[in-house]
């Protein structure tokens, strides 16, 4: 394995991914919407305008107790405020991941199909096991990155506006550690491998893009579940279900590694 | 020495498509071969087994003396092909620094080889733009700056000159015969074009629904089909084809003519056309 190959084809595959649009959108757009405006206006709508009626804050409160909420917090409107940004905002930064590694996967396999330059790529001596290495690197360094941008903005801007009106903080970076470093990673490298999967057959990056859709399906569920109170995942199951999706992710590459083989891919385009 | 050397090389694609039948291939080193023949014969199936892309169904292939699919196979050859494409969005400077890398051209000394290549293609003034801009001509002159990266030892060229105006495709010409002339390259040229595969061709393949037809130099190949030359006679009164008088005896000839109050301006003797030849052996079959 020759690893200088696999970065100059990870620094190519950006270089082209940080020039097309539909990469580059979802990549600034979606980071933004979820961990900077959104909670940033509930803070300030929340603790400053009381635009969150109390009336709705206190019916809530009968799903508080599920929730670790710090006993320094009182109002029903801080109590409810803590419980989404600690807990419902959560998923979203496994979601953010995932898609931005589904577009970035898509953009670099059926993307380069598309384009017609994966034919030239297969030409050169770059063999098979450096081209898989590129290509998921090329896709989960970037979504990876963005992720993690994302959560220091948004416990910046969180805290930040938290700490303005209430004189404290409101996030607490210890409970997010298992979700940003082990489930987020694992998420991304799940729609990562089955954007690949599909990418070998998918002749166009919207086709393979798809796919990776489909993998955000369960945190949707997980967003909803925190929503509702159906569940309150604790740090250490988030951490157990980081392991489980790892190991899932080893068996879905393990699979996907093999299956690219050139010829595959060139009877493909 | 042999570049390339296949026997019964058989390919059936997924959904049962045949698209090689046994074919049996001898291109010898230094050579230009070109391997002619209708859309769908094979061709590009032929060269995506030898560049390593494809496996074969049956039989068996040496490039340069190793297995096709081997990483050494890819790192002596090059291949142009008319679909394969280079990174539009990167300048060509980028492109050509990624591929010179992934080719493991070693970085020292790598800067005045890129100069020379684009000196070469006429191509400095565009170094740095983006590929996307370039136009078709000079995307193609790209391609072939991108294959002689690394100094190939056998190119495999897939209509190196279509969609070029004539002067740039005189170019390529030119070029394809100085990297045989000077480097000894070999190249295996895929091509419908019949006076590109003349003009530089050294031998000759025609293959149709993937068996090789016929094989060899002009002169081999006009034996195989017995096709004899003919006599031109370019007269006062116009012009004829007339079969070689045997011996190559002329003088008879020339008589009648004179006798018939006929001038004659030129005589020569005029081997069939690659044309003639190539639908002699495409349609034999039939």
């Amino acid at each position: 394995m020759n690893y200088r190959k696999v970065v100059w084809l990870v620094r190519k595959d950006l270089r082209e991914a940080l020039g097309n649009k539909f990469v580059v959108l979802p990549m600034l757009v979606l980071p933004l919407v979820l961990c900077v405006a959104i909670p940033a206006l509930l803070v300030y709508l929340g603790l400053e305008l009381g635009a969150i009626a109390s009336s709705g804050a206190q019916s809530l409160e009968r799903l508080l107790p599920l929730y670790d909420i710090p006993g320094r917090l009182v109002d029903p409107v801080e109590r409810m405020l803590y419980v989404f940004l600690n807990y419902t905002m959560m998923p979203f930064f496994i979601i953010i991941p995932i898609m931005l590694s589904g577009v970035i996967a898509a953009n670099s396999v059926a993307g380069e199909k598309e384009r017609k330059s994966l034919e030239t790529l297969l030409y050169t001596p770059l063999t098979n096991r450096e081209f898989v290495l590129g290509k998921l690197l090329s896709s989960f360094v970037p979504s990876m990155t963005v992720s993690l941008v994302s959560f220091l903005a948004y416990f910046a801007v969180t805290n930040g506006a938290w700490y303005a009106l209430r004189g404290s903080f409101v996030l607490e970076a210890v409970s997010w550690i298992p979700a940003l470093l082990v489930l987020s990673p694992a998420a991304s490298l799940m729609a990562l491998g089955a954007t690949l999967l599909v990418g070998i057959k998918a002749k166009t990056f919207l086709e393979a893009q798809q796919s990776s859709a489909l993998v955000v399906l369960p945190c949707i569920v997980f967003v909803a579940a925190q929503l509702g109170g159906l569940v309150v995942i604790s740090p250490l199951a988030i951490l157990a279900a980081g392991v489980a999706v790892l190991a899932l992710d080893y068996a879905l590459i393990m699979r996907v590694a093999p299956r690219f083989d050139r010829e595959r891919l060139i009877s493909t385009i | 020495m042999t570049a390339i050397r296949t026997a019964g090389l058989g390919k059936v694609y997924e959904g049962g498509t045949l698209a090689l039948a046994g074919l049996g291939l001898e291109v010898p080193a230094g050579t230009v071969y070109g391997l002619l023949g209708p859309n769908g014969a094979g061709k590009s199936t032929v060269t995506r087994i030898l560049n390593g892309t494809l496996s074969p169904s049956s039989g068996r292939a040496e490039v340069l003396g190793s297995r096709p699919e081997s990483e050494e196979t890819r790192r002596r050859t090059s291949t142009v092909t008319e679909t394969a494409r280079m990174y539009e969005a990167l300048t060509l400077l980028e492109n050509l620094r990624f591929y010179a890398r992934m080719h493991d051209v070693p970085e020292a000394g790598l800067g005045e080889r890129i100069d020379a290549l684009l000196r070469r293609l006429e191509l400095e003034p565009k170094r740095d733009e983006p590929l996307g801009n370039l136009s078709t001509g000079m995307k193609k002159r790209a391609q072939l700056a991108r294959a002689l990266l690394h100094d190939p030892e056998l190119l495999f060229l897939d209509e190196p000159t279509s969609g070029l105006d004539p002067a740039s495709a005189r170019e390529v010409v030119a070029l394809i015969r100085e990297l045989v002339r000077e480097r000894g390259v070999t190249v295996l040229l895929c091509t419908h074009d019949l006076a590109l595969a003349d003009t530089v061709c050294d031998a000759y393949g025609f293959i149709d629904r993937g068996a090789l037809r016929a094989s060899g130099t002009r002169a081999e190949l006009q034996e195989a089909s017995g096709i004899p030359d003919r006599l031109r006679v370019a007269t006062t009164s116009g012009e004829l084809s007339l079969p070689v008088p045997p011996e190559g005896d002329c003088n008879a000839l020339l008589g009648e003519l004179m006798a018939s109050g006929r001038r004659v301006v030129e005589l020569r003797v005029e081997r069939p056309s690659l044309e003639r030849l190539y639908f002699h052996f495409i349609r034999k079959d039939d």
